[in-house]
């Protein structure tokens, strides 16, 4: 029985033990180095502070050594909060606000800011090289349970706080077996990891090459700014499979990074965090149509992905990929406004029941009982359910469709609108490349702002009437050469609120 | 033709300035150049050929202002 992610990195050293476990640009390292850096780490960490399942900062970069941190902290029986120093200085200071670190690690180059922010900092190089102890770290992982924390990873608050979601050694497991089993992964694969370590994207790489003796290639950032690069560096490091943002494979496409140079070993493509725009979707077909496309969905606080689909024929410009069917041991419950399931293609909110739910939002008990909370269809015992916020119904297939955010719904005119119907007809125009709808409360207006070469509202307006109801008519369109992403690469609405109200 | 395109550049990080190292800087990071690809072509009408979109254009006001002229001339 596995109760703690440390026993796939052990298995996978026995089996594979000078294999390549993770490599960067410049440096890589094997199973076997990988776990006599990271025992070191857990053995300084557990006789320095001699506590268990306490928050260590580690600040990450796009190489091995994070990784190495990441697994040294796990070792001594705490767990790790990834955190990049890029981010504005008032939100690194609350995040250390909301954890309280026990001590924060990283390369000697953060000693400086951390130092100031007033937080003790310990250098990688001097704890990586003293001695492990094996009789501390046997004795630390005999009392280790597997709902004892991870990792927490912070999501970014819309009330501008960031929350810290705590997810248990449990949750990573049932995450990387169901996708074994789902996807076929074996030691053969070789993952390309695009998504930055604090952010749980990245988890399923880490944990997938572990479980699967696999090969994880650390993509340089650099290449996705510049994609026309990015198509040799997947063919030099033979990478197999990716797990990457919506937006990732979006750049390749609007760069049309795959003119003269196509990957050769990508079997598998896997994508979630945006609505994946069909054009973009189609573009990696035709271009590289023996590879299977999986759309994954999930927020941080289920444990990376719910639910999955495996695009299985072709879509039409006008059509959703469906978010599909939930993984093995995850139940996805949709209810409506009075709490009930929904019954035919009635929208309501995906909530989500199993093993993969967080363990909360860490020193934020408020905030944890407000999302997630108990099943509202049992009264008998205690069950949590956690709350996604996103609208969803089940096509004639019985899968799901992803409809819009509970908080993107309005009411306009008498109507109740949901704003991402309008994105999907505008996205099925053909010179729309995406788009995005704001609801101006004050003069009771929807804006539609909309991506295309070039401004063409009276063909947008002449197209919504087509397909939509005339109360669901933006009043006003916006047309942008680009719209604004966020961070992680999502569409930045409050971006486009400044520049409507400019 | 520079105050134009920096018009552009200011759109995605207002802290753009002529003289500096953007790709050095963390000026122009993540998806932002394909931003500024796209909006380089509507603005000037132009089609910026996807091997050009490489970090030697993309470090100075300067080098992007060389890859537009160059642009326009194919």
């Amino acid at each position: 029985m596995i109760i703690n992610v440390l026993e796939y990195l052990e298995y996978s050293y026995e089996k594979k033990t000078h294999k390549i476990v993770f490599s960067d640009e410049h440096n890589e390292i094997t199973y076997e180095e990988l776990v006599d850096k990271s025992k070191r780490i857990g053995s300084w960490i557990s006789k320095r502070y001699n506590v268990k399942n306490k928050p260590i900062a580690v600040l990450i970069d796009r190489n091995i050594e994070s990784l190495v941190m990441f697994l040294g902290v796990v070792y001594s029986g705490n767990f790790y909060v990834p955190i990049d120093m890029n981010l504005p200085n008032e939100r690194i200071k609350s995040m250390f606000c909301t954890i309280s670190p026990i001590t924060i690690i990283g390369f000697e180059s953060y000693r400086n800011p951390i130092e100031q922010l007033g937080y003790e900092f310990n250098n990688y190089s001097d704890i990586s090289k003293v001695e492990s102890d094996h009789k501390i770290l046997d004795d630390i992982r005999s009392k280790m349970i597997d709902t004892d924390p991870l990792y927490a990873i912070f999501t970014s608050g819309s009330t501008g706080v960031p929350k810290a979601v705590l997810i248990s050694h449990r949750s990573v497991i049932d995450l990387v077996e169901c996708f074994k089993e789902t996807f076929e992964f074996s030691d053969n694969d070789i993952f390309g990891n695009q998504a930055p370590f604090d952010f749980d994207v990245s988890v399923k790489d880490i944990y997938s090459t572990l479980k699967n003796s696999a090969t994880m290639q650390i993509i340089p950032k650099q290449l996705f700014v510049f994609p026309v690069k990015l198509i040799d560096y997947l063919n030099e490091r033979k990478i197999t499979t990716v797990i990457w943002a919506t937006t990732a494979l979006c750049v390749v496409a609007n760069l049309r990074a795959m003119r003269n140079q196509k990957p050769l070993y990508l079997e598998k493509i896997m994508f979630s965090g945006e609505v994946m725009p069909i054009k973009i979707l189609n573009y990696w077909k035709d271009n590289l149509p023996d590879a299977k496309y999986v759309n994954l969905y999930g927020p941080t606080e289920i444990t990376c992905n719910c639910s999955y689909y495996k695009v299985s024929r072709e879509y039409e410009l006008n059509e959703v990929l469906p978010i599909g069917i939930p993984f093995k041991n995850t139940d996805i419950i949709v209810l409506n406004e009075k709490n009930q399931p929904v019954v035919e293609e009635e929208i309501g909110e995906l909530c989500v029941r199993g093993t993969s739910l967080a363990l909360g939002y860490y020193n934020n008990t408020e905030k944890t009982q407000e999302m997630f909370c108990q099943n509202p269809l049992n009264a008998v015992y205690p069950e949590r359910i956690y709350r996604t916020g996103d609208l969803v119904k089940y096509n004639k297939m019985g899968e799901l469709i992803y409809c819009s955010r509970k908080d993107f719904q309005v009411k306009h005119m008498g109507h109740r609108i949901e704003l991402g119907e309008i994105e999907v007809a505008a996205n099925a125009i053909d010179f729309v490349e995406r788009s995005c709808c704001l609801y101006d409360e004050e003069r009771g207006k929807i804006i539609l702002f909309y991506q295309s070469e070039r401004e063409q509202n009276e063909e947008v307006l002449s197209k919504l009437s087509e397909c939509l109801p005339k109360y669901m008519i933006p009043a006003c369109f916006i047309c942008m050469k680009s719209i604004p992403l966020n961070k992680n690469a999502k569409i930045d609405r409050t971006k486009l609120k400044e520049k409507y109200i400019n | 033709m520079t105050e134009k395109v920096m018009a552009v550049l200011k759109e995605i990080n207002a802290n753009i300035k002529e003289g500096v190292n953007l790709i050095k800087e963390g000026l122009i990071d993540s998806f932002e150049v394909v931003h500024i690809v796209m909006e380089l072509e509507s603005v000037f009408d132009i089609e910026i050929d996807p091997e050009a979109v490489i970090a030697e254009n993309f470090e100075t006001v300067d080098t992007i202002v060389e890859l537009v002229k160059k642009s326009m001339e194919e």
